[in-house]
């Protein structure tokens, strides 16, 4: 039987509820806006926890994509052009970092790079189609991390926390934020094929509510009751359903007559007329055959141009937040044959970025969508030795590298069309206004109107936060 | 209630918090903005009293409060004050008391000296690392500023600014605290209606009642009752027999007989050792960990079934602490169940192996768990509000520093022979020689590439020799795939002069003095030359495949080839046929060349795997070289040994247990969490706010034992508080203390107080006894209140704070799956033994209780239904309402099947018509007979002609390929149902099920 948690400090009363609810089910979300605060008076509703609410203070951001290229992109080969290092090419660097495993000489990137747009900003030819919109981002070359290692990088990057069972950004965002559309999970993460590294934990709602963790779903399948749990009754029509919820409705209403109507009744009484409209919801959301050939096509007949198409639906439809990620394990860790893998994974995802971004900016959904690229860390600018049972013997590769990496955020707010900070000469380790992962997480929750100090969560004697005790918000990324 | 002044001014901002929504008055709006910005230091100052400030002299006060304060508050408030919420390095310059205590790196000021006053010094910006104010916070003060400090500090700082709370680490100010307070058994209270105390319970809460004016609701109906109390001790709901039967005994111990039957059946165990399970953060996994291990934890179902165990036996809970923590160290004779208990410690998530994770997690779970205290927070830094010291934590950690996991599990029990115990001896043994097999053939063949490469270490030592010297040997090895280990053993054997005369070396020394210019042609003489030796010289083998390869040798590297081809070996067929291909291709050009006979084969072969030629590493050096590659193909096979644990049914139980080290040793404090940083050491002793005084180190091994007994101690002023709170929170809903896991200072008393004080001080007088707990608490007429609002009474206690009715509760994740496999008959009551998993199908039937919990990826299912996260310490579950829930009731296979069960019950077959069957399954479902217009709705329903066409599910589509873990498997296609079974499953659907009155 549920221990609601004291209702005092988290919570709106059932009273509070049943007043708006006694407006009927279709302004739920409107009531509760405006009448939320964070931190010590966090206001989250139990019966209704995805209700929009306002974040501390305006902002043009209101939804996330973070697009996730697992594994680790070398950005010497993709956001980072590094002249120096093709001089050095093949010979020892006058740097000594210590990355994952052992390193070589200097690996100038294969790639050539371009200047695009009016800003002029170069990009690799690994992503044109991205770079056509670099004027709508701010290219971030000094991110760094603290270890090259991806368990610890890839929770670092989406909870905050090496770690710790913590909160992921997603789940921090729907918390505070809600979501806009209540027939459809506030929190998708999306992988094709399988789990990344770490698992769910990357999307994990720690000690939140299990209402804000991300909602797994598997891209490689295209049905839609494979990609949402119990979608679909396998056993009963729509138009039975409907009979079916119909009856209950009756049967529910009497037993809530007896009983004063009381809140948490009512909102179970809703919850399956949530549930009806989120089956028919869920079907048109991801009904990418709805869309026009122009724009499939824009995107690409591929697992990454079918995801990225149909997270643009669903943010299009209110969702809060969505994560992409490239692929099951870790498809950007490239250890070996970086020229051939990198132009084979930037080949997969490239045109489908693009068109992403170019399809929200036509929506005007660029505006107040932020989109966020990068890995849990970038990769060494020199060549990773062979190790055995490791790269398969081969010297054409780059090890993991948290010293200094690229990372780009576009629309919702961003400083568009700049480059933040840089890395060395080489690329190897972020030295002009270096960004760590907990100033990112500060300044993606300031695009979204948070105060990153004051959105928490008393757990287990304090009040947490996404960046723990750390984090500043680096205002130059910030139009 | 005694209560100061200021948490007066919180409890009116919260209730403004409520009105000033509705429009409320400015009045309780200002407030509410008031309680947003200072709600912590509202509640931290509470009612405790202060320690005057002492007085100062006039001209001291002047000058602190015209020129210091100044200072301090507008350069250094900012990161360092409780007002502003912040303590920047531990340090808050705030008050007199917090300036001399210091922050993390010691006392910020030594008064009358500023030349050794780190405050002085930061002020100063003399030394790089320690400058404040901070660049970006304004940077270096005036100098007449820091002059001002530095003169004040000269004076002995006088500082007026004593108040504030008292320190967190004040601890006779802390032993203040309600909650830290000694356990007193308060008289019961006099009340007007004594007719209505059935139990002492009753006294105090009619106490309040009467005080607040209230009358509390009436008694709950019959049905109502035993409908609660069933589901409230067992989880489950009362057969439709024993609610007639309750209904009938009209005797006046007919409620008490039935909380006795309830409490003595096994059912009350699975219910209320799973309310343990959430406090102990069960799960039968370790969660993350990289590469093909296991991670199930083999024998964590025998933890599972010793909670269940000790509930049913209603095991004292002191006891119950006392083997959770030391069971190894308690004297068990010959039943060793009780170690079992140690899952306790054991069954957390394991964090990639990290030791000081480990460490904390079970920090959490001893002190959060079962005192209510938030001791992690003390990991970094000292608590900021609690008396916990990081002297405190780190005690602690050595006490589980100093407790490790023994390799090989104790047993449960003796060790019975049986055939099905040789069987699982046997396996195990076959399984492990694979696992060694696996392993030597790893090293083998990585051997045999070494000596493959014999010509490519000699030309490789060869190029070193001749090259510039190189500092990294790895940027020289790597690229030519020479491992350094090796490469240096050849360095080192060539070097010995007499190498120059040993038949396998001996050409490769005449090469190599060869000429670089036109080697191809002294190349050639030389061979021709070796060609006209008599075949009885002793030139060896190496010599003759020289002379007889067909191929010219143009360079050294050519050379090298041919040593190359002369040491490579055939792969052995054992070795797995896709990979020995690889390994094959391609054949370099020379050694395609040249036949080499057997017998010189087999020479050269001797020649390398002689004792001390350099490819000879050994087994145990070359298994260490390659231990990640052993590790990635032995861990499948090391699965399958482990796994025999629980798939074999001769597998005897054994505990998930711990046990001292040998050497027990004291941490030294982590100075910012930081292990690479280590501070004083601290002595593994008990928490100094709640030992007794004089606190004395643990000494008895790592100090477990003595750990358990101060938590278990009767004088423990938390641990009593504590768990009876948590089970008063099981039965009502909300707690008395509304946040069961923290009993810190900043926790107001409960308005029940002296009931919780009563109910802790029973507990102890009646032997920590658990279940006569339960009976003071539902036996009480508070318990038996109906549920339903009375509108005056909820407008004067909105939150049931007093207790004036009792509350409606939905059914939690386990108690809703139980229910629906109850509803449908198909529940299986078998008790304990291995887990099942739950999402599969054919779907296990046995209770919710049962499943198996994979903590790293918890199903969808348990997360939509606030199952706790299994990673922490659980104080409540939420009680969220979302349509996933609905959904998985509406369309799951699992619930789907259940309505269908439902029809086939005996009660339902039998029914001779419709209107009995309905009749019926309100009976299984409700245990009531449906009105006569709950009779009308249904049939109407069961008339009303739908189209059934289409739910065609997605079947067909094929997992992809390399979908490792795909947590949503396409679901297996149930027929439709019938008209009738959804009309069952609209039943099951309801809230008359879901909900408890």
């Amino acid at each position: 039987m549920p221990h609601a948690p004291r209702l005092e400090d988290y919570f709106l009363t059932r009273r509070d509820f049943l007043q708006r609810c006694g407006t009927g089910f279709g302004a739920l979300g409107l009531a509760a806006m405006g009448a939320t605060a964070f931190g010590a008076d966090s206001a989250v509703d139990m019966d209704n926890p995805l209700a929009p609410r306002a974040p501390h203070f305006p902002a043009k951001a209101k939804r996330v994509i973070h697009i996730f290229a697992n594994g680790g992109p070398s950005q010497v080969d993709t956001f980072d052009p590094k002249p120096e290092l093709t001089k050095w090419h093949g010979k020892a660097l006058p740097l000594d970092l210590k990355t994952e495993r052992k390193t070589g000489a200097a690996f100038g990137s294969p790639f050539t790079f371009q200047k695009y747009g009016q800003s002029g900003i170069e990009v690799s030819e690994l992503f044109p189609h991205v770079a056509a919109s670099v004027d709508e981002m701010v290219v971030i070359r000094s991110m760094y991390a603290d270890v090259p290692n991806h368990e610890p990088s890839l929770l670092l990057m989406n909870c905050g926390d090496a770690r710790l069972p913590r909160p992921s950004l997603g789940s921090w965002v729907t918390y505070g934020l809600g979501s806009e559309n209540q027939n459809l999970p506030g929190f998708i993460a999306m992988c094709p094929g399988g789990y990344p590294i770490q698992e769910s934990q990357n999307w994990q709602s720690a000690f939140l509510p299990g209402i804000y963790q991300g909602n797994y779903i598997n891209t490689a399948f295209t049905e839609l009751d494979q990609l949402i749990e119990h979608i679909k009754s396998p056993a009963t029509s729509r138009p039975e359903q409907r009979a079916q919820l119909d009856l209950l409705r009756q049967l529910n209403a009497r037993h809530a007559e007896r009983r004063q109507h009381e809140a948490q009744l009512e909102a179970r009484i809703q919850s399956y007329e949530l549930a009806y409209r989120m089956q028919m919801d869920a079907s048109d959301a991801f009904g990418i055959a709805r869309e026009p050939a122009a724009i499939r096509e824009m995107y690409g007949d591929n697992v990454q141009g079918r995801q990225l198409l149909t997270a643009r639906r669903l943010l299009e439809r209110g969702v809060r937040f969505v994560q992409v990620w490239h692929g099951q394990g870790q498809p950007w860790d490239n250890h070996d044959d970086i020229e051939v893998n990198h132009r084979k994974l930037a080949l997969e995802c490239d045109r489908a970025i693009g068109a992403l971004l170019k399809d929200l900016k036509q929506r005007g959904m660029l505006e107040d969508t932020l989109v966020i690229w990068g890995g849990e860390f970038g990769r060494t600018p020199v060549v990773e030795l062979p190790t055995a049972g490791a790269n398969a013997g081969k010297v054409n590769g780059r090890d993991h590298n948290h010293h200094g990496f690229s990372m780009w955020m576009a629309g919702g707010g961003v400083r568009k069309g700049t480059v933040y900070g840089a890395t060395d000469e080489f690329g190897f380790k972020a030295v002009d206004k270096p960004v760590h992962v907990h100033d990112l997480h500060a300044t993606i929750m300031a695009l979204l109107g948070f105060d990153h100090e004051k959105l928490t969560y008393r757990h287990a004697g304090r009040d947490y936060r996404l960046t723990d005790v750390h984090g500043k918000v680096v205002r130059e990324l910030i139009a | 209630m005694n209560r100061g002044p200021t948490e007066e001014v919180a409890r009116e901002a919260a209730k403004g918090a409520k009105s000033g929504r509705q429009g409320g008055n400015s009045k309780s709006a200002d407030r509410l903005c008031a309680f947003a910005c200072t709600a912590l230091v509202a509640w931290v100052f509470g009612a405790s009293a202060h320690a005057a400030a002492p007085a100062l002299p006039p001209d001291q006060l002047e000058f602190f409060e015209a020129k210091v304060r100044p200072i301090l508050v507008e350069s250094c408030y900012k990161c360092h004050s409780f007002e502003k919420g912040k303590a920047k390095g531990d340090l808050r310059l705030d008050t007199r008391d917090a300036l001399l205590k210091g922050g993390a790196t010691g006392p910020a000021i030594v008064a009358g000296n500023p030349d050794k006053s780190l405050l002085i010094e930061a002020v100063r910006y003399g030394t790089e690392d320690l400058q404040m104010p901070p660049k970006e916070e304004g940077g270096k003060l005036a100098a007449e500023q820091i002059a001002v400090l530095e003169e004040w500090v000269r004076l002995g700082a006088p500082d007026p600014r004593s108040g504030g709370k008292p320190h967190p680490l004040d601890m006779a100010a802390a032993r203040q605290h309600w909650s830290l307070q000694p356990v007193v058994k308060p008289a019961l209270p006099a009340v007007k209606r004594t007719a209505w105390v059935k139990t002492p319970v009753d006294a105090f809460v009619l106490a309040g009642l009467e005080a607040k004016g209230l009358a509390p609701a009436p008694a709950a109906d019959p049905r109502t009752l035993l409908r609660r109390v069933t589901y409230d001790l067992t989880g489950l709901p009362p057969t439709p027999e024993e609610a007639d039967a309750f209904v009938r005994d009209r005797s006046p111990g007919a409620y008490a007989k039935v909380v006795e039957r309830l409490l003595a059946s096994p059912r009350y165990g699975e219910r209320w050792g799973r309310f343990w399970l959430d406090v102990a953060r069960f799960a039968d996994t370790k969660g993350y960990l990289a590469g093909n291990v296991e991670r199930r934890y083999p024998y964590s179902h025998t933890y599972r079934d010793y909670v269940i165990g000790a509930f049913n036996a209603d095991k004292p809970y002191d006891r119950f602490i006392v083997e959770q923590l030391a069971a190894d160290r308690l004297p068990l004779g010959e039943d060793k169940s009780a170690l079992a208990a140690l899952g306790f410690l054991t069954l957390g998530r394991r964090f990639l192996g990290n030791q000081n994770d480990i460490i904390d997690d079970r920090i959490d779970v001893v002190s959060r768990g079962l005192m209510g205290l938030t001791v992690t927070c003390a990991r970094c830094h000292d608590h900021k509000f609690d008396p916990v010291s990081m002297q405190d934590y780190y005690g602690l950690h050595g006490v589980f520093a100093s407790t490790d996991e023994p390799a090989e599990k104790p047993l449960l029990g003796p060790l019975v022979d049986s055939p099905a115990y040789q069987e699982f001896l046997r396996k195990t043994a076959a399984a492990e020689v694979k696992v060694r097999e696996r392993a030597r053939s790893e090293v083998d063949t990585f051997l045999a590439g070494l000596r493959a490469k014999t010509g490519d270490y000699l030309l490789g030592v060869h190029d070193l020799a001749a090259g510039p010297k190189i500092e990294k040997l790895d940027l020289f090895a790597g690229p030519r795939k020479l491992n350094v280990e090796v490469l240096k053993r050849w360095q080192a054997f060539l070097a010995a002069p007499e190498r120059r005369h040993d038949w396998m070396l001996a050409p490769w020394f005449a090469f190599a003095a060869l000429p670089e210019k036109e080697f191809a042609a002294a190349a050639k003489d030389l061979i021709a030359g070796w060609a006209t030796l008599p075949p009885e010289s002793a030139a060896g083998p190496v010599v003759a495949a020289f002379v007889r390869t067909p191929q010219a040798i143009a360079s050294l590297k050519d050379v090298a080839a041919l040593y190359n081809a002369l040491a490579a070996e055939t792969p052995k067929p054992a070795a797995s046929g896709k990979k020995a291909k690889e390994r094959k291709a391609p054949a370099e050009p020379v050694a395609a060349a040249v036949e080499v006979p057997a017998a010189d084969r087999a020479a050269v072969r001797g020649w390398l795997v002689a004792e001390g030629a350099p490819p000879n590493l050994g087994y145990d050096a070359a298994a260490a070289l390659i231990k990640r590659q052993i590790d990635d193909k032995t861990s499948g096979l090391k699965r399958e040994v482990e796994a025999l644990q629980w798939t074999e049914p001769g597998a005897p139980l054994r505990a998930m247990a711990v046990a001292d080290k040998p050497a027990p040793a004291n941490t030294r404090v982590f100075l910012r969490g930081n292990p690479a940083n280590r501070g004083p050491e601290a002595p593994r002793q008990f928490l100094e706010v709640l030992a007794v005084e004089p606190r004395q180190p643990f000494k008895d091994g790592s100090g477990r034992l003595e750990l358990a007994l101060a938590i278990a101690d009767p004088k423990n002023p938390l641990t009593a508080r504590v768990w009876v709170n948590r089970v008063w929170g099981w039965h009502f809903g909300p707690a008395l203390v509304r946040t069961p896991s923290d009993f810190g200072v900043r926790t107001e008393a409960p308005v029940q107080r002296a009931l919780l004080d009563w109910l802790a001080a029973t507990l102890v007088e009646g032997g920590w006894s658990v279940k006569q707990l339960h009976r003071s608490i539902v036996l009480s007429s508070t318990y038996g209140q109906a549920s339903g609002e009375d509108p005056r009474a909820t407008a004067a206690d909105p939150d049931n704070l007093w207790l004036h009715r009792f509350n409606r509760r939905r059914l939690e994740f386990e108690a809703l799956r139980d229910t629906l496999l109850a509803a449908s008959g198909a529940l299986d009551l078998k008790a304990g033994g291995l887990p099942d998993d739950l999402t599969k199908q054919p779907f296990a039937t046995r209770r919710t209780v049962y499943g198996f919990i994979d903590r790293q990826n918890l199903p969808g299912m348990f997360r939509t239904f606030d199952y706790p996260n299994p990673d922490v310490s659980s104080a409540q579950r939420f009680a969220t309402t979302v349509p996933q829930q609905a959904l998985y009731l509406m369309n799951s296979p699992f619930a789907l099947e259940q309505a269908r069960r439902v029809l086939e019950r005996p009660e339902l077959k039998g029914a001779g018509n419709d209107t009995d069957r309905v009749r019926a399954l309100y009976r299984v479902l409700y245990q009531r007979a449906p009105d006569r217009d709950e009779l009308a709705l249904a049939k109407a329903f069961l008339a009303q002609k739908v189209a059934s066409e289409t739910a065609a599910a997605g079947a067909g589509t094929e997992r992809p390929a390399n979908a490792k873990s795909n947590p949503v498997p396409p679901p297996k296609v149930p027929v439709a149902l019938t008209r009738w079974e959804e009309y069952a499953q609209v039943l099951l659907l309801s809230n008359e099920l879901a909900f408890v009155d």
